[in-house]
């Protein structure tokens, strides 16, 4: 399964802001940091805080993340308006190539729901999701899928990312 | 008026003539003005000795039958009334003009009722010259004196305290003794001067225990020259805990200013000071008081003074008191009574060892009467057993082994393992707190450990040493949490309760009580028994607690000994103290709120178990069960007082000072005189059959036992407060409950499940962020949730089961929302406060701001 930075960064997404919330989030680590710097450093961008995310192995959480606050990319896509919406597209995709069973992958959705504090759009994929009109369907009923509201949501949410929306 | 013209006159007259006497000459040895002379008798000058044969006779002991062997005046007078008769002898080893003189002070007194007393005395001096020839005399042509001093008679009473008794208060007392030249009695006096000679002494005494200190100040004036001194003394005696009415004692005493004239010796055209030197004078002694009796005592007498420093030696060499004496001042300290000696035969030669080892000889009662005895047998019988001294941790095994065991382990209560509640008296519905231990005494909570029946007064602002009011106990997210409200009671004053039923006698917090866990130890204290600990290794813990409790400390889940779960102090496990420190904290803070709410209560087993307690516990305090409740009253207190102040987190919650304390054992005392409102507490609670029943009989039980005690009146209002508030609280929980059903009919709700510590949470339901990790004391209030039953859809949209949603309205971090958790399939699959929020029956409301 690739990682999520590597999903993130194959997809052009990867900027400072994203590196940190997803540093402060635990998702990244100070070797990614280091990779960020390195991929700055080859695009030209030699300024004193990319110098310093070289050695941040070396630094602590708080002075990468002002690091980070202060070296925002002057090329950052237009279209990540929100750091966490790469790091939602990037599990999402974990969980869509993930080998676990459906109803893992719905208790993996439920804690991406958590984890990214219950967001409006991640709503229809939480298994215990119905609409109002529908919250005294008896079992054997039907309802939208949860994993098919997941597949609709990494397309749309590509397609924000990639500006194409 | 004519009768005024006299007495003002007498009165001017005495007021110059004491100015004359004492103003003129005050002062560091002052001379007298040039008439002062004229009026000594002729030859006066001839008879006065050089200053330092002048002071050599300067110290007498205190005059009084009970003063210590020392000069300083003293206020303690014997009573009722004795003759006091005594004999010293001063020594002056070697004065620096090289005579060495000798006092034999003797004197007879008469205390009167410990407030006054009367004395005369006197003393035979005697001194002689040094060897040493060269220290000459100043004075070869005035003999050093021998004879007879003057005769003095002393008078002294006590001025205050009036009524109380001097001997034990405070004490002041006023003293004259006036020298006198008579008949044979024609030495010199205290001053060393050939004159009478008055001392006025003013003395107060402070006794503390077998300690008295006392201060004195004292006037000693020569009549004839006008020469006098003033001394200023503190003395300090301490009766030693041994002997009979001997004391050990220290004076200081400053002797100045002093005066006197200037005589103007013609034959030696020298000056004479009559003024006694300045000097100080410490004085250090032991002495046998004659309380009855006969007494000795020395003293050792430092001088210093401007001429001279000197070490006086005073003996009292006999001392004795007889009088109608009914008891000693100072009772005598008991004596131990000295042991019976067997009286026994013994062989010679030693019969014991002619016995075998364990075998001792026969003492000869054990002979059969009337048989022969023969005189050289030795008839040997077992050596009884012998107290035996074990190692910390170890028993004396039984007989006939002589060795020391491990404890074993008393057999388990009945009630081992069984719920135990706190049951407010005030008729509220009871909190499950935790199960009771192996010995059956204590209900144990998670390392909080309660003793059953004990008594627990709401905490008291201010009483505690830290400040913080009842905590809210979030212990796992850290944050300030208000209680979660039923929806339809978000303005009600008292925090809900769980209810009876529900989860079908589930512990409320039996997830907090994870037997694999290990049990708590504290710092400093025995160690603790827990549901899943062990028995005290620790010889402490069975010191601190009652025998039945300390042989019966147990495991509740197993009776052998595991080392991976034992909690030995000093050993790392002890640091599982640390998160079990936190849960027990936490239910602190539960147990708090609710008393604060509800007032007093009990912590007693459920009520089917409460028969089976009762009677145990009936025998367990016979016939003083108030003492008995008021004991474990004191030791809950401490207990929830300990954890309060050991809980760091407890620190987020603090506004105020508060702490639970003894008010309990006074609740105890009068609730409780029989322990019937602790059963009428539980079983009022109770629906079923039985507790109705025992409702009846306890209430009736303790009101009549009520009613038998001096505490009547304080009870049956307590209790009738109690029962006041038990009605309230059941009309106000009707209302409600009739207000739900108005609001939300029937519904899709059901009776709540009790609690929800006991369900496992997975998922994001165990994620440890404040708004998903809300404190357990939320599921206090779970019986205030409102229940819904939410469809579950399956991977495919398809509705695969039905779960359960609660809700409940409260607040977080002071922020008002609604708590909400979806137990799916036994499992909390979902836990989360949602700021804003209300109860809607559906989960993840979308709050718009």
């Amino acid at each position: 399964m690739q990682p999520m930075i590597d999903i993130i960064r194959s997809n052009g997404w990867l900027t400072a802001d994203v590196l940190r919330e997803g540093l402060a989030r635990g998702w990244a680590s100070k070797r990614d940091v280091v990779d960020f710097a390195l991929d700055r450093l080859g695009a030209g961008h030699d300024g004193p805080e990319v110098m310093r995310l070289l050695d941040a192995e070396q630094l602590d959480l708080a002075t990468l993340q002002a690091l980070l606050q202060r070296s925002q990319n002057t090329d950052t896509p237009a279209s990540v308006k929100s750091p966490l919406s790469p790091w939602m597209y990037a599990t999402l995709v974990q969980i869509t190539e993930g080998r676990g069973g459906e109803d893992e992958k719905l208790d993996q959705l439920e804690e991406l729901y958590a984890s990214f504090g219950y967001p409006e759009q991640l709503r229809e994929c939480s298994r215990y999701y119905v609409p109002t009109h529908d919250q005294q369907l008896s079992v054997g009923e039907h309802t939208e899928s949860p994993l098919l509201a997941m597949a609709r949501l990494l397309e749309t949410l590509k397609k924000e990312l990639s500006g194409e929306a | 008026m004519l009768f005024h013209v006299p007495f003002f006159r007498r009165a001017i007259a005495l007021c110059a003539l004491a100015l004359a006497l004492t103003l003129p000459r005050l002062g560091l040895a002052q001379s007298p003005p040039p008439s002062t002379q004229q009026m000594l008798p002729p030859h006066y000058a001839a008879q006065i000795f050089s200053p330092i044969q002048r002071a050599a006779f300067q110290h007498r002991s205190a005059f009084g039958s009970l003063c210590s062997l020392a000069p300083l005046a003293c206020a303690l007078i014997d009573r009722p009334f004795a003759l006091n008769a005594k004999l010293e002898l001063f020594i002056r080893p070697k004065a620096p003009d090289g005579s060495t003189s000798l006092l034999l002070p003797f004197a007879l007194s008469v205390p009167i009722l410990g407030r006054a007393e009367v004395g005369v005395g006197s003393c035979f001096a005697m001194a002689w010259a040094s060897s040493d020839k060269s220290s000459p005399l100043p004075s070869p042509a005035a003999s050093i004196p021998t004879g007879l001093c003057p005769m003095w008679v002393a008078a002294k009473g006590v001025m205050l305290p009036i009524f109380r008794d001097p001997h034990r208060h405070p004490a002041i007392a006023a003293e004259y003794l006036l020298e006198y030249q008579a008949g044979p009695f024609t030495g010199l006096n205290q001053l060393g001067l050939p004159g009478p000679l008055s001392k006025v002494s003013v003395i107060y005494r402070h006794p503390l225990g077998d300690l008295e200190l006392s201060g004195a100040a004292t006037v000693l004036l020569d009549h004839i020259s006008r020469a006098g001194t003033l001394q200023i003394g503190a003395h300090a005696g301490y009766r030693v805990p041994f002997g009979e009415h001997l004391w050990i004692f220290g004076q200081a005493i400053l002797q100045m200013p002093s005066w006197g004239p200037v005589l103007l010796d013609a034959e030696l055209v020298n000056k004479v000071d009559l003024s006694p030197p300045a000097a100080g004078t410490l004085a250090i002694g032991a002495q046998q008081r004659a309380d009855f009796g006969f007494g000795v005592g020395l003293t050792l007498i430092l001088t210093k003074s401007d001429i001279e420093t000197r070490v006086d030696l005073l003996f009292r060499l006999l001392s004795f008191e007889v009088g109608p004496h009914i008891k000693p001042l100072f009772p005598p300290k008991p004596k131990p009574e000295p042991a019976p000696k067997p009286d026994v035969a013994f062989h010679a030669q030693g019969a014991s060892a002619l016995c075998p080892s364990g075998m001792q000889p026969a003492p000869p009662a054990i002979a059969t009467p009337g048989a022969p005895q023969p005189t050289d047998a030795v008839q040997c019988v077992p050596t009884p057993p012998q107290p035996r001294q074990c190692s910390p941790g170890l028993v004396p095994a039984p007989p006939p082994s002589r060795e020391c065991v491990m404890p074993r382990l008393a057999p388990p209560s009945p009630l081992w393992g069984h719920p135990c509640e706190f049951v407010p008296f005030d008729g509220s519905p009871h909190l499950r707190v935790g199960r009771i231990d192996r010995s059956g005494e204590y209900c144990e909570w998670d390392g909080l450990r309660l003793p059953l029946g004990a008594i627990i007064a709401p905490p008291q602002p201010g009483r505690a040493n830290t400040a913080s009011p009842p905590p809210n106990a979030n212990q796992e997210s850290r944050a300030l949490i208000s209680p979660p409200k039923p929806a339809s009671d978000r303005h009600a004053q008292n925090p809900p309760f769980a209810r009876e039923g529900g989860l079908g006698g589930k512990p409320i917090f039996k997830g907090h009580s994870d037997p694999a866990q290990p049990s708590s130890q504290r710092k400093g204290e025995p160690e603790r028994e827990t549901t899943s600990g062990f028995p005290s290794l620790n010889p402490m813990a069975a010191g601190a607690a009652p025998p039945r409790e300390a042989a019966q400390k147990t495991p509740a889940t197993q009776d052998h000994f595991d080392p991976q779960t034992a909690s030995v102090p000093g050993s790392p496990m002890a640091s599982g103290f640390v998160d079990r420190g936190k849960k027990a904290a936490e239910h602190v803070g539960q147990l708090a709120r609710v008393v604060r709410d509800h007032g007093l209560g009990a912590v007693v087993p459920s009520k089917e178990d409460i028969k089976t307690w009762a009677i145990d516990l009936k025998h367990q305090c016979l016939d003083h069960m108030k003492d008995c409740l008021e004991k474990k009253a004191h030791e809950a207190a401490d207990e929830l007082n300990e954890f309060r102040k050991k809980s760091p987190d407890d620190k987020l919650y603090t506004v105020g000072g508060w702490g639970f304390d003894a008010a309990a054992s006074a609740a105890a005392s009068a609730v409780v005189p029989g322990a019937g409102a602790v059963f009428g507490g539980v079983v009022r609670t109770g629906e079923k059959a039985v507790g109705k029943a025992l409702a009846k009989k306890a209430g009736k039980e303790a009101f009549e036992e009520i009613a038998e005690h001096t505490d009547e009146a304080a009870a049956k209002r307590l209790l009738r407060e109690a029962e006041e508030r038990a009605r309230r609280e059941a009309e106000r929980r009707a209302k409600r409950e009739v207000g739900e059903e108005a609001t939300h009919g029937a519904g899709p709700t059901q009776p709540a499940p009790r609690g929800l510590s006991n369900v496992s949470r997975v998922g994001s339901a165990a994620k440890a962020d404040p708004h998903h990790a809300f404190p357990n004391l939320v599921d206090n209030f779970a019986d205030d949730a409102r229940r819904f039953e939410i469809p579950t859809r399956g991977p495919g949209g398809e509705i695969v089961r039905r779960s359960e949603l609660f809700q409940v309205e409260g607040s977080l971090n002071g922020q008002a929302g609604v708590f909400e958790w979806i137990v799916d399939q036994g499992q909390m699959t979902h836990r989360r406060f949602i700021p804003g929020g209300v109860v809607t029956g559906a989960p993840n409301q979308i709050v718009r701001r």
